[in-house]
């Protein structure tokens, strides 16, 4: 029995050879001398009947099969010595295969950091969330009368935990995190604040995390008799704490609740969402203290938890689903009463559970990017075909010039395979060589590449890990197969007789070596599609920052501020009743930065076009009549006096909202057109009523023409504007949008200085020009583009290198023809035509194909495209252009260089 | 030395003659050379450049065994014997060669 392979102990077989075969010429020689011959005589004859011990040392080895790591050696002996004669060449060759291979690295680590890397906890593999789609949760106080359910109410939570299902264990979460005030014991009170996260009693085991200090919190610490306590995180152990192992057992308070702190997590662990990790774990059973609202629990129609759950062994999410679906229509059935009505019955039974696999946890980045990472993954698997192509036209181009020594081996008994094999290990070992380059590329460009998707506070990072270099390593012996395979092929076919018997290279081969055109015509193609595919996206670009958006984004300034401190309003920072403190407040910051220099119009808002942020309410409007199902609502924004002169709205009827729209006068709201368009069907909408929640009905006064204050892409939806100043709801927060006569951004201080004129207390958040806010909302596509347009130069620059390589390769091949055709009288234009005429054809193919393949691969960029069509002719026309440019800078000057042939030196060579 | 009257062995069967003289005992490289040479009364001459590639060879195959063996002058020696796939391989080689040889009779008598 061999345990190990014989090349394992290659020193082994060859020792016991040698005594082999030691033995063998002893024997020979005793029975020599026992017939009467001479020791030394005998000897000489044992010694010669080998006819050379050396020989058959090897035959023998050969045959017990310990070559192959001799024969790899030797490969790579060769190999090497082989690259050094062509340095130029080499490291062409692998400068190229550095970039296509960490191009891809530097990308897959992304995709691997953001999309496949799974959650840092014990089995992942069995964690399930009850959320159809794996994103960010929400609360909501209106029930989810039907359908998919992603949030529960604690009576679901605790009916659902209370039933067998086929989990092993479900725990919950509150559907976000909460910013809480701070207080550390022992420290004088400062303005801390603190990410507290709602958790059960159970979240850590079932998430499966241990603790670095201290313990978990467990069910006892979610009944509610229990002694407050919390879990931190590593980095608050460190930040708050001063990483004092004694930590432990100090108490913190949470919005002036004191808790004690039982346990530290690991830095690795942030929890069920890939983001920041909170600072606190704090029980579901203190959500009154932290959230500083009424119990929860006792509220069945809040929903705010996220449910997940770990599967048993041979449990699965098919059947976990199921049997959740139905405890929970059980639930519901239990919880209408004794006669469900036939509307109520109806939805019970649409009500289901849909579960997804938790085993990367939440990820808002990762469902914003993913597309576009499978966009950028293919491109660059694009950029490293036209690498391998490249890489594989010099190979071909060496596999001809070395014809005549593959003839010479292969006449000296060099099998085919043997052949193959050399090659093939010449082109791994230059690929080898590109995947450490690329891995260096890739740890160098993949972190500042990621943080165009990510922020840096995410847990999740492009790092090389093991399956990373799985990736590099497969891209790289691939790479070695695609552009080593053919040369290779050709190698071992090479005929030794007709080869050697030819004096210089055969007429036949050198017309085969003309077969480096797929070669070439592969990587004008796929440079073809990367540029339209850049064109497109920086034409899409282009036409988002110039879509009309509806109101003016150049010279209007916004700021935002926060009037909890100066409306007396406290650390309850939720509350939102009027306050006449804020209100006032408002008030004069109206008529301040009004009066300020510089100003032509301003105007107050809730919020501001694309800042994020969105409110959308159920309304009654007095004579429109609801179909079956429908919910009628509007986006409501809250804003101040001269509104759309502000903003540069159109108003088409009535009035707008005006200063004096206050508490004591009469309610009044003005709508936008989708809003006349959809509700009143074209009609008059001024004079018409509408009701907001359970106040009294508001009188719409106006309509202004739609604007988009979120997405370019979707239609503005029907919209009510409520004058701010008299809205009982009136909020703590609110931004003030000021259009300047010159340069917006220069009256940042002045606003800042007046804000603080009328109360220094008021904080005054970011201010920034309305134009920057808009394109900051076009990251994403800015970024595609940017990578894009990046891989195409980097394509365009593989392809022309490969194209002048080529080029300069075929002229020198033709030297001396060139040289007789000027010999013989012909023109320059004529040996101009004759060089130019291949990459003219080489271009024309190229540029057909690609538009080909560009028109196929359109569809991967459709959904990322805007005003611009995936088979766009210009789009087509300015890539070809641009290929064009760069094929003829690839000729001109290999051009030059046949142009200067002198025929007498030309064919004095030959 | 004279070679008129001698073959070296045919290519094909030195594995044939290999098998068959380890098959009543096991034997070192040089013993098996020396027997096939007596026992084909000096007609037939083993290679020796072919002999332990072809004994490397069949052990690789699993159709001989092999064991080091210390010789009384204190050498090592190496001792091959049949495994028993070589006993079924000699069975069928030898089958194998009677046709073929039979047949070669047949047509140098007609």
């Amino acid at each position: 029995m061999k345990f190990v392979p014989d090349w394992f102990c290659r020193d082994r077989i060859e020792r016991d050879i040698d005594d082999e075969l030691a033995f063998h010429v002893e024997a020979h020689t005793r029975d020599l001398i026992s017939e009467g011959v001479p020791p030394e005589e005998a000897r000489r004859r044992a010694l010669a009947t080998f006819g050379g011990m050396a020989p058959i040392r090897e035959l023998t080895r050969d045959a017990s099969g310990g070559r192959w790591l001799e024969d790899l050696l030797s490969d790579l002996r060769y190999a090497v010595r082989s690259f050094r004669h062509q340095p130029g060449v080499t490291v062409v060759a692998i400068l190229t295969l550095t970039l296509g291979i960490g191009a891809n690295t530097a990308i897959f680590s992304m995709v691997n950091g953001l999309l496949l890397r799974p959650l840092p906890v014990r089995d992942p593999g069995r964690l399930v969330l009850f959320s159809g789609d794996a994103s960010e949760g929400t609360s909501s106080s209106t029930p989810p009368p039907s359908g998919r359910w992603d949030v529960f109410s604690s009576e679901a939570y605790e009916y659902l935990r209370s039933r067998s299902l086929p989990l092993q264990s479900i725990g919950a979460f509150a559907s976000g995190e909460q910013t809480v005030a701070l207080g550390l014991s022992g420290q004088p009170a400062q303005d801390l604040r603190a990410r507290a996260h709602l958790v059960s009693g159970n979240y850590f085991d079932v998430i499966g995390a241990a603790p670095a200090l201290g313990r978990m919190l467990s069910n006892d610490d979610d009944r509610p008799s229990a002694v407050p306590v919390a879990v931190a995180s590593d980095l608050f152990w460190r930040q708050r704490l001063g990483a004092d192992p004694a930590a432990i057992g100090r108490t913190v308070t949470i919005n002036g609740t004191p808790f004690g702190i039982v346990g530290v997590m690991p830095s690795e662990f942030f929890g069920e969402r890939v983001r920041r990790s909170p600072d606190l774990w704090v029980p579901l059973v203190h959500q009154p203290q932290v959230q500083l609202r009424a119990s929860a629990a006792a509220r069945p129609e809040l929903y705010w938890l996220s449910l997940f759950g770990r599967l048993g062994p041979r449990q699965t999410i098919a059947g976990a689903q199921a049997a959740t679906t139905s405890a929970l229509r059980q639930f519901l059935t239990a919880s209408a009463g004794a006669q469900p009505s036939d509307i109520a019955r109806e939805r019970i039974a649409s009500v289901r559970v849909q579960m997804v696999s938790g085993a990367r946890g939440i990820s808002v980045s990762r469902d914003q990017n993913r597309e576009l990472l499978v966009l950028l993954l293919s491109a660059v698997g694009v950029i490293l075909l036209i690498a391998c192509s490249n890489v594989g036209t010099l190979f071909l181009a060496r596999a001809v010039a070395r014809q005549r020594e593959i003839a010479v081996r292969r006449a000296l008994g060099a099998s085919r395979g043997r052949l193959i094999r050399q090659w093939l290990t010449e082109s791994a070992l230059l690929a080898g060589l590109g995947a450490v380059g690329g891995g260096i590329v890739a740890r160098l460009a993949a972190p500042p590449l990621f943080a165009t998707f990510v922020a840096a506070s995410n847990p999740a990072k492009a790092t090389i890990d093991g399956v990373v270099l799985a990736f590099a390593t497969g891209a790289a012996l691939l790479s070695s197969l695609i552009f080593g395979l053919v040369p290779a092929l050709r190698a071992g076919a090479v005929d030794p007789l007709a080869t050697l018997r030819a004096a210089g290279p055969s007429p036949s081969s050198s017309r085969r070596a003309g077969t480096t055109d797929p070669f070439v015509i592969a990587q004008i193609a796929m440079s073809m599609m990367l540029v339209v595919g850049a064109v497109l996206l920086v034409r899409t670009l282009i036409n988002l920052e110039r879509a009309p958006l509806g109101f003016d984004r150049d010279r209007i300034l916004i700021a935002s501020l926060n009037a909890r401190i100066a409306g007396g309003l406290g650390a309850d920072a939720h509350a939102t009743d009027a306050r006449p403190e804020v209100l006032d407040l408002w008030s004069r910051v109206y008529e301040r930065i009004r009066a300020l220099p510089g100003v032509e119009d301003a105007t107050l808002a809730r919020y501001s076009p694309f800042n994020g942020s969105n409110s959308s309410r159920s309304l009654e409007i007095e004579g429109y009549v609801a179909a079956q199902g429908e919910r009628v609502s509007a986006e409501t924004i809250a804003v101040g006096g001269n509104y759309p002169q502000t903003m540069g709205m159109p108003v088409i009827a009535g009035r707008a909202i005006s200063p004096d729209d206050r508490p004591s006068t009469p309610r009044v709201v003005v709508v936008n057109a989708s809003f006349a368009r959809k509700y009143f069907a074209g009609g008059t909408a001024v004079g018409r009523r509408l009701q907001i929640r359970a106040g009294g009905p508001h009188e719409i006064v106006g309509v202004v023409e739609d604007a988009r204050f979120h997405s370019v892409r979707d239609a503005p939806p029907p919209t009510v504007f409520l004058p701010l100043l008299q809205d009982t709801y009136l909020s703590s927060t609110c931004e003030v949008q000021l259009r300047t006569s010159g340069n917006a951004e220069s009256l940042t201080d002045t606003v800042r200085r007046a804000i603080a004129g009328v109360d220094a207390r008021i904080e005054v958040g970011r201010v920034q020009s309305l134009r920057s806010q808009v394109l900051a909302t076009f990251a994403p596509e800015r970024t595609a583009a940017g990578f894009l347009v990046g891989f195409a130069v980097l394509a365009l620059l593989v392809a022309a290198v490969g194209l002048y390589g080529t080029v300069s390769y075929g002229i020198a091949r033709r030297t001396s023809e060139i040289g007789l055709r000027i010999a013989l009288g012909a023109a320059r234009r004529d040996v101009v035509w004759l060089v130019a005429r291949a990459s003219v054809i080489r271009l024309a193919s190229g540029l057909l194909v690609g538009a080909l393949l560009a028109r196929a691969a359109g569809s991967l960029v459709s959904a990322q495209l805007f005003g611009v069509a995936p088979n766009d002719p210009l789009s087509l026309l300015v890539a070809a252009a641009t290929l064009s440019v760069v094929v003829a800078l690839a000729t001109v000057r290999p051009l030059a260089r046949a142009m200067r042939i002198d025929p007498m030196i030309a064919l004095r060579t030959e | 030395m004279p070679t008129s009257d001698r073959s070296d062995v045919l290519q094909g069967t030195l594995d044939l003659l290999i098998l068959r003289t380890l098959e009543t005992r096991p034997l070192h490289g040089y013993a098996i050379g020396q027997q096939i040479n007596q026992t084909s009364r000096a007609l037939l001459q083993v290679p020796q450049g072919s002999l332990y590639p072809a004994l490397h060879r069949l052990e690789k195959k699993g159709l001989l065994a092999a064991e080091w063996v210390d010789t009384d002058e204190g050498r090592r020696a190496k001792v091959y014997r049949l495994t028993r796939r070589g006993y079924q391989q000699l069975a069928r080689e030898i089958a194998d060669w009677q046709r073929l040889s039979k047949a070669i009779g047949w047509i140098l008598q007609s």
